[in-house]
């Protein structure tokens, strides 16, 4: 039921330079996390992403990047999925 | 007529690793179909009775309201959602290690998989 869905994170983790990721449905709860990323925030990204996508006003979602001296946390959102993946500098 | 056999065949398609068991079951918690994961430790089938008293129960207790969707369990051993599927009650449970969202995915896949001919035996 969910080969489809464990795949395609594992091809994420496997990337190099990943450091983790979380992965949040459209109520913001956690479907999968993994590596640095805890799955308790995954509300906070999917709150985050809501709040971009009205500050954006555009119908495309936006691709919000958090940067810190450790990682890069790229978020992004498509069909009421939000995946937040940290990524070295 | 409502096929009984396909029944744990369809609840199996959401056993994986992390899934323990799914149980589709009466308000009251008797069982009408259950399905348990292969390397389930509690082989019993007392265990799917026993989940369907208790979530059962507790579903009962906070769906005074009758507009309860779903409901999500934490426990220390293991994690559960309960939702309604027609007149009946469908409970998948899994271990610790896996998260919600996809333990209430699978659910509600299930749900709106059986919610169509479930309908038509209630209506029977």
């Amino acid at each position: 039921m969910d080969n489809q869905l464990l795949d395609t994170f594992s091809q994420i983790s496997s990337q190099s330079g990943v450091l983790g990721f979380v992965c949040a449905d459209e109520n913001g709860l956690c479907l999968k996390a993994q590596g640095t990323c805890q799955s308790s925030t995954s509300g906070s990204y999917k709150s985050l992403m809501d709040k971009a996508k009205i500050l954006a006003d555009r119908e495309e979602s936006p691709l919000i990047v958090i940067e810190t001296d450790t990682s890069n946390i790229f978020i992004q959102n498509n069909q009421n999925i939000t995946l937040a993946v940290s990524k070295l500098p | 007529m409502l096929r009984s056999k396909i029944l744990p065949q369809v609840l199996t398609q959401a056993i994986s690793a992390d899934i323990k068991g799914v149980l589709l079951m009466k308000e009251d918690g008797s069982l009408i179909a259950c399905s348990e994961s292969q390397n389930n430790n509690s082989t019993e089938h007392n265990t799917s009775k026993v989940i369907s008293a208790i979530t059962s129960n507790i579903w009962t207790s906070y769906n005074r309201t009758k507009d309860l969707q779903y409901q999500l369990i934490d426990c220390e051993e293991g994690k559960f959602v309960v939702t309604k599927v027609a007149s009946l009650l469908l409970c998948v449970y899994s271990d610790a290690t896996i998260e919600f969202g996809l333990l209430k995915s699978k659910a509600q896949k299930l749900r709106e998989y059986l919610q169509e001919p479930l309908s038509k035996v209630e209506t029977i």
